[in-house]
């Protein structure tokens, strides 16, 4: 879907990115994760062939960003890390302006802005929406012609929690709706942890760790969280607790919620095979709630 | 294009009209047409401007939709060429109000020069927002193109009709007054220049 090789980009005499590699897989909600000033947004302006590499290979799609740009993102919706949206022109004239660039109906440009949760607020102008709503507008322009592919750079910030409640509920549901692959940059972690299932850190221009959060979450011994399904969710869990490989255990309605190391996901699994072979667990999934805990090891590893 | 044969082009429209011979419009009408010049001049410089504002802020937004960079250059330098014939269209239209008598004055090769001369300037203020991207560079450039270079090209023959105006005058502007044979050399250097702004924006429009 996306694949980086040994990419550079200078901005005068400062490397903003110094060789990086990474793939994003199809069908993913990616964090493009770093500290600030780390390349996440000229990362994702060069996917989007807004910028233009110094060095390396870039294929976003199967296209050549910077070469095929029209081409490209006539598949790709955008979401700026600050927008700037002519002050005056209503929500509504600019949606339908930008849908017919893709050529699309303005019932198109309407589905959007019912997805991205702004429908009340089309005849607003951008200088009189709250932030958040101008953050679900720049959604709604992203999500234009159901893109296959969202780059969405900081998509919370400068917003109140609510607003970032609203804006990552909006973005997890479109992601599972429109079966779009994601790539958000961000640096607030626990936010992506709520969202994300596979991360590319970046660091100082350089590529830190990438792979899925559970892989990465194995690979630095971090902790890894299991959501098991049960009919019977306390007893499953009494009997879970009662394992040293588990470090804790919470009933989530019928859902068992089992926090482990990494290192212990085996034994974890074999636990858990065995409880639906006696009837105790339906299904699970694995998911890590130690994204935060992953990025530090990365970040401090690489630094 | 190559910024050669740009650079050659260039060179050709200065050298001709160094050496094409004036021939001037009456100079009632010359007043005229300069100051309507000069008022087209502050408006393609504040809509060059505008482009540096927008290449800063809202650009993005829509070079995020499938749109090309040379699309994006092409709207602006026709926003301007239309802000220049509106200019144009508006003298006439004060001509056949006052005395349409007066249209006559305003022969093929002096409307052909003067909307020559407003498009080189859109060109050369376009090209320095896209390269530049600071408006107080793009009023460098303004006042070099419309003030500094005539004033130093200013031709001895000129100066007797307008001496008080010289420093004013362009030097494309100054193509108009020495008659059709530099027509060509000027619609030359204005297709060069179209050519240098779509490489440019291909080549260095990034937001």
């Amino acid at each position: 879907m996306i694949v980086f090789e040994g990419v550079v980009k200078r901005f005068g005499a400062t490397e903003a990115l110094r060789g990086v590699t990474f793939t994003v897989p199809k069908g993913v909600v990616a964090g493009l994760l770093g500290p600030n000033g780390a390349g996440k947004t000229t990362t994702l302006k060069i996917s989007a062939g807004l910028l233009r590499r110094d060095e390396g290979r870039v294929s976003v799609l199967g296209l050549d960003p910077w070469e095929q740009g029209e081409e490209l993102r006539e598949r790709v919706g955008i979401l700026h890390e600050k927008p700037a949206y002519p002050p005056d022109v209503p929500a509504k004239v600019l949606l339908r302006h930008l849908a017919r660039i893709r050529g699309l109906t303005w019932e198109d440009a309407l589905r959007a802005a019912k997805l991205a949760g702004v429908e009340r607020y089309l005849e607003h102008t951008p200088s009189s929406l709250s932030r958040g709503y101008l953050q679900r507008l720049g959604l709604a322009i992203a999500l234009l012609g159901e893109p296959e592919l969202l780059l969405l750079d900081e998509p919370t910030a400068n917003l109140d929690p609510s607003a970032r409640r609203e804006v990552l509920t909006a973005i997890k549901t479109l992601g599972e709706e429109m079966g779009a692959t994601v790539v958000i940059s961000s640096h607030v972690i626990p936010e992506m942890e709520q969202v994300c299932s596979y991360a590319v850190v970046i660091s100082g221009g350089v590529i830190a760790a990438q792979g899925s959060i559970a892989d990465l979450a194995t690979v630095l011994g971090a902790e890894v969280e299991f959501l098991v399904s049960s009919r019977n969710p306390r007893r499953l869990a009494s009997l879970l607790i009662a394992d040293d490989c588990v470090r804790g255990v919470e009933v989530d309605g019928e859902r068992v919620v089992v926090r482990a190391s990494s290192r212990m996901r085996q034994r974890v699994e074999a636990l858990l095979e065995e409880a639906r072979a006696n009837g105790l667990a339906a299904g699970w999934e694995i998911r890590s709630r130690s994204l935060g805990e992953v990025y530090e090891r990365v970040v401090q590893a690489s630094r | 294009m190559t910024a050669a044969t740009a650079a050659v082009s260039a060179l050709t429209f200065f050298f001709t009209l160094t050496l094409v011979p004036a021939g001037m419009p009456s100079p009632g009408l010359f007043m005229v047409l300069f100051f309507t010049h000069l008022g087209y001049s502050v408006i393609a410089l504040t809509s060059a401007s505008a482009m540096v504002s927008d290449l800063r802020s809202t650009a993005q937004v829509f070079l995020s939709q499938p749109l090309s960079r040379t699309t994006y250059a092409l709207a602006w330098l026709a926003a301007l060429l239309t802000s220049m014939l509106a200019t144009f269209s508006a003298m006439l239209l004060s001509f056949a109000v006052i005395d349409p008598s007066l249209l006559s004055l305003v022969g093929h090769d002096v409307a052909s020069a003067w909307l020559l001369d407003g498009a080189l300037l859109s060109l050369v203020l376009l090209l320095a927002a896209l390269w530049l991207r600071r408006a107080s560079a793009l009023i460098a450039v303004w006042a070099v193109v419309e003030f500094g270079v005539p004033l130093l090209l200013s031709d001895e023959r000129l100066a007797q009709v307008a001496v008080l105006l010289r420093p004013l005058y362009s030097v494309l502007w100054s193509a108009m007054v020495v008659g059709g044979s530099l027509l060509a050399a000027s619609a030359l250097l204005a297709a060069t220049l179209t050519l240098l702004l779509l490489r440019l924006a291909k080549t260095r429009l990034e937001v």
